[in-house]
């Protein structure tokens, strides 16, 4: 299983497509594919999707106000609607099967995208994660006629190139955040629907359970589901804010939801081009949330935020790239172009 | 003390004589992004007073060197605790309203 797309909705798809390849720059983006009319029985959407080295990122308009990504852009405007969970065909139907015998409200059948030989199935929102999470697969056999809904979608879709360039560091969109108010209870609901327990990552390099301080008035306890190692590593961060008055708390408020939302998108940027990243999207006209890159002396990683005002509802942060080993930080160099002093000893020296 | 900006913000919620508020809470998103130009060169960390005209005012530190001419907001300039700092505001004032906003060079 890994974090295959996060999803956006948005209300003019080609604005947005612009705003998103200025942001992760077109030399990030592998592959742009535009869908028209893609179907699952309950929304029909237009709309494109990046192809991108981990996470791929959605952007759909709903092509009727009734479905849940129509209510969605109804009731809060553009933004984080779903994040998609890819998985090979076992895992699917596995996943599919548990959540079934669980109670909770997933798709009646899982529906096959004939055009992409791909079959999804909806967690609802109205479920106890109270998120939409959507599982998918690309088949590689047949599920039998009776247990899937067949649908012939998309009306069209096909690759697009666009002649506007815009060239950014290596940006790699890998994380969705998730913040709530019920951090105990919603971890087991998580472990359960993906069936992994999370990591503690308030001390990024032991592991260990720690607070975090981001230095924009939130301080808030964080663990992490993380799919993948080494390089490959995409994740759901889960957050609760202890302080009052943190924005992660006024987010909830504003949602509406006591419990759970989607709260940012996280890309990891490279390590020694960070600073040139920021400057750029200031100069580009993005809304930067603070005067520079804020040093998160926990971890000696950069971070950024760009506020949603600028990026159609999507709170936007970009960390300084890492890897992972056996779930603990390693910071990555290999892009880098600007050392001192060369990083030839292998990370595991001392072991 | 030299000119270092200048700016008109609207109001976001209307404000008392004696309410303690801070930029954050005066002005909304899109206010708090509105380009504001820098007029003198400044370094990190130097004083700057905010100026809201007849409202109050407030020395907040600088969060980056700024240059002459670049386009800045007030996000940009403050780091989120100096935007969060509240200061008295002076008299009565009601959501909507214009207020020029001096900002001044201290050191």
């Amino acid at each position: 299983m890994k974090l295959g797309s996060i999803n956006v909705v948005v209300k003019d798809p080609d604005e947005a497509l612009t705003t998103f390849l200025k942001v992760f720059g077109t030399n990030n983006v592998r592959q742009i594919i535009k869908i028209k009319g893609l179907s699952d029985t309950v929304d029909t959407v237009d709309g494109y999707y990046l192809m991108m080295k981990l996470t791929n990122l959605g952007i759909f308009t709903p092509l009727n106000s009734t479905g849940r990504m129509g209510e969605f852009l109804k009731e809060h405007g553009e933004g984080i609607h779903h994040i998609e969970l890819h998985m090979g065909q076992d895992e699917f139907e596995h996943t599919y099967s548990k959540l079934k015998s669980f109670g909770w409200p997933v798709s009646e059948k899982p529906i096959f995208i004939a055009r992409f030989t791909e079959a999804i199935f909806w967690l609802e929102e109205s479920g106890p994660q109270q998120v939409p999470v959507k599982f998918a697969t690309t088949a590689c056999r047949g599920f039998g006629e009776e247990a899937v809904v067949n649908l012939d979608t998309p009306k069209s879709c096909e690759i697009i190139n666009v002649t506007e360039e815009y060239l950014r560091p290596r940006v790699e969109l890998n994380t969705i955040v998730t913040v709530t108010s019920d951090f105990e209870k919603g971890q087991q609901i998580w472990t359960s629907m993906i069936g992994q327990a999370p990591i503690e990552i308030g001390d990024q390099h032991t592991l260990i359970r720690d607070k975090v301080v981001d230095g924009r008035g939130n301080i808030f306890v964080p663990v992490a589901y993380i799919f993948g190692d080494g390089a490959e590593v995409t994740r759901i961060n889960y957050y609760i804010a202890i302080n009052p008055g943190a924005p992660i708390i006024k987010h909830l408020t504003r949602r509406g939801k006591g419990v759970s939302s989607y709260h940012n998108i996280t890309s990891f940027v490279t390590r020694d081009k960070f600073h040139l990243y920021w400057k750029q999207l200031e100069e580009a006209g993005f809304a930067m949330v603070d005067p520079k890159p804020y040093l998160m002396k926990a971890t000696h990683n950069y971070f950024f935020f760009v506020h949603p005002i600028s990026t159609h509802g999507v709170l936007m942060e970009f960390v300084s790239i890492f890897t992972r080993e056996r779930g603990a930080m390693r910071f990555d160099h290999s892009d880098s172009e600007i050392i001192m002093v060369p990083p030839d000893l292998p990370w595991n020296y001392l072991y | 003390m030299k000119k270092f900006a200048n700016s008109e913000l609207i109001l976001y919620k209307s404000v008392k004589r004696g309410d303690k508020k801070s930029l954050l809470m005066l002005f909304s998103a899109p206010e708090r992004y509105k380009p504001i130009e820098v007029l003198t060169n400044a370094e990190e960390d130097a004083i700057v007073k905010v100026i809201l005209e007849g409202l109050g005012e407030i020395d907040l530190k600088l969060g980056d060197d700024m240059e002459k001419g670049q386009k800045k907001t007030i996000m940009t300039l403050f780091w989120f605790f100096e935007r969060e700092k509240s200061f008295e505001m002076k008299r009565d004032a009601e959501a909507g309203e214009r207020i020029p906003v001096k900002m001044l060079l201290v050191s």
